[in-house]
């Protein structure tokens, strides 16, 4: 039942927004296609022409990316309370599958589609960056323009991972920190999108449901500051950290051994904020599913 | 107040509490009833079942006992509280006071899974084609009939194809029904299933119900149309100033002399007035 309700979660949501991917793709064709013009040919208009509408393109990409995102979020969250406590909530909620199995297909889905649009946007962003970026270099300085935007992004980790003590940090090391700073954003935004859904979820229980949509903003953002201040009260009295290291990940409550670590060149990272908004995750979750299966009333 | 019927649950027939078998059963068929139905004669059994909408009580403290196996005219005016019972039973309302058992079962994933319920407003996505309802059912419903609802479309016209919010007010309604009828359930809700289509279609749809339903099934209808429907019921549960007015089988009612549209307006014209 779980993957049916995850199908169908999916296909629900992305009904909503394959439009604006689709504008995307759209634009990047066009982008893709502009390369392949010699602007050249009609002198320095040409080239001036070229650039004005490379430009354009990429900030219609952007925007058009940036738009994704608010559509998305827009999307999964309206999606949830129509299917769940609207009309078609009188189907979603007489189907015979618990509050939890429900719950999970939306989150997993909604999550996925917001995650997903942060990605295109930050592809969106970067790629449009390249784009121009490797146009104009490209007058000057030809394939050189990428190790360039290479050597740059190469200095600019370095510089970020001196700023937070790490010196001569290796490539191996460089990725763990970038893919643990991507698994906590990864968590946020599913702690994010599962805080709405309890939002909305607690807006169509009683007595919570007087205050109607403006209820379910004070509850996320009341939902919001207490898994936040948990997650602080913690930190304050636990720090965990994560060293890694080119061949090991080690957890550690010293934190002179975080010091040692990145004068090492190692990756010290604290988990006690994201270790903290797992749990929260969980009891935010565990309290929406058992409002679905006691408390919540279709409209 | 009901005149001739009293305050409290018309039940003139003290067997009328204890309910005789459903149609056509032998003992042979109640031992091959369904998972929802064995153990218990009865398909609902609510107590005490209380709800209100902020502070305004639909359903005060009400408590009756519907029979499996009959088909049930669910009567009362508008706000009485047919639907509000309706969505209790099928789980889509928890913010209430009392006890509900469906088929001896607490409403959850085991009644939903044996009941089948028809609001009375379109539940499918507008972007749904008919086919999708379709596939819908199938995924989450054992007792669908995928077969049997493709013909009832292809018979009543319906274009798998065709997306909901193209369809008419009347084709959407007979697609619900259509879905909720292909499933061979233990207890079907109907709520208002007559309500806003014109004579004709009054006809086809009753015509669709009371040729497909699960035999043994219990059938509960809301309506205020009971002159189209009184031929049909078993079994009459009248709401009232948020009260059970009348719960009995309509032989008992027939044995007043009284057509069922005539006791519903002398019960219930006494409930408008006091409301």
């Amino acid at each position: 039942m779980l993957g049916k309700l995850t199908k169908n979660a999916f296909k629900s949501n992305a009904a909503g927004i394959y439009n604006i991917y689709i504008a995307e793709g759209i634009i990047t064709v066009i982008m893709l296609i502009l390369l392949l013009v010699d602007w050249t040919k009609w002198g320095d208009t040409g080239v001036g022409l070229g650039l004005a509408i490379k430009c354009i393109s990429s900030a219609a990409l952007c925007i058009a990316a940036a738009i994704g995102i608010v559509m998305t979020l827009v999307a999964v969250f309206s999606d949830f309370k129509r299917s769940m406590y609207g009309i078609e909530g009188h189907l979603t909620l007489s189907l015979p599958v618990r509050g939890s199995s429900l719950l999970f297909a939306k989150w997993l889905s909604g999550a996925f589609w917001v995650i997903l649009s942060y990605l295109v946007f930050c592809l969106a962003a970067s790629g449009s960056a390249m784009y121009i970026f490797r146009h104009s270099m490209s007058i000057v300085e030809g394939d050189a323009a990428y190790s360039s935007i290479y050597q740059i992004a190469t200095e600019m980790v370095k510089q970020l991972c001196e700023s937070a003590g790490i010196t001569t940090p290796s490539f191996k090391v460089i990725g763990y920190i970038v893919t643990m700073y991507a698994f906590d954003g990864g968590v946020r935004a599913c702690e994010f999108v599962l805080l709405v859904f309890f939002a909305i979820t607690l807006a169509h229980c009683r007595p919570f449901e007087k205050l109607g949509k403006l209820g379910a903003v004070l509850y996320f953002f009341a939902g919001t500051f207490i898994t936040q201040t948990f997650a602080s009260l913690v930190t304050k009295l636990v720090k965990i950290y994560i060293v890694v290291s080119d061949t090991a990940f080690t957890f550690t409550l010293s934190e002179n051994e975080v010091q040692a670590a990145w004068k090492m060149g190692f990756g010290a990272y604290s988990i006690t904020n994201l270790y903290c908004t797992v749990i929260m995750t969980v009891v935010v979750f565990l309290v929406t599913s058992f409002l679905i299966d006691r408390k919540v009333n279709a409209e | 107040m009901a005149k001739d019927f009293g305050s409290g649950t018309y039940s003139p027939d003290p067997l009328e509490n204890s309910p005789a078998a459903p149609r056509g059963e032998t003992p042979s068929e109640k031992t091959a009833a369904s998972a929802v139905s064995q153990g218990d004669k009865y398909a609902f059994k609510v107590r005490d079942l209380t709800k209100d909408y902020d502070g305004h009580v639909v359903l005060n403290n009400i408590s009756f006992d519907i029979p499996r196996g009959k088909i049930v005219g669910l009567l009362g005016p508008n706000g009485c509280g047919k639907s509000t019972l309706m969505k209790i039973l099928a789980g889509v309302i928890h913010d209430y006071t009392g006890n509900i058992k469906i088929g001896g079962r607490p409403i959850g994933i085991g009644s939903k899974a044996h009941l089948a319920y028809l609001p009375d407003r379109t539940y499918f996505p507008e972007r749904f084609r008919t086919v999708d309802c379709i596939n819908y059912f199938a995924d989450f419903f054992a007792d669908f009939d995928k077969v049997k609802a493709i013909e009832f479309a292809a018979k009543f016209g319906l274009d798998l194809n065709q997306r909901i919010k193209t369809m008419s007010k009347g084709m959407q309604e007979k697609l619900q029904l259509l879905m909720v009828m292909s499933r061979a359930a233990d207890i079907y809700l109907l709520d208002e299933p007559l309500g806003g289509v014109d004579p004709a279609a009054r006809a086809v749809i009753l015509d669709i119900i009371m040729s497909n339903y699960k035999e043994n099934a219990t059938v509960v209808i809301s309506t205020h149309l009971v002159n189209d429907l009184e031929h049909s019921f078993d079994h009459v549960l009248m709401l009232g100033h948020g009260s059970v007015l009348v719960n009995t089988g309509i032989d008992t009612l027939r044995s007043t002399g009284k057509s069922v549209e005539e006791i519903f307006k002398e019960v219930i014209g006494d409930a408008w007035e006091v409301d």
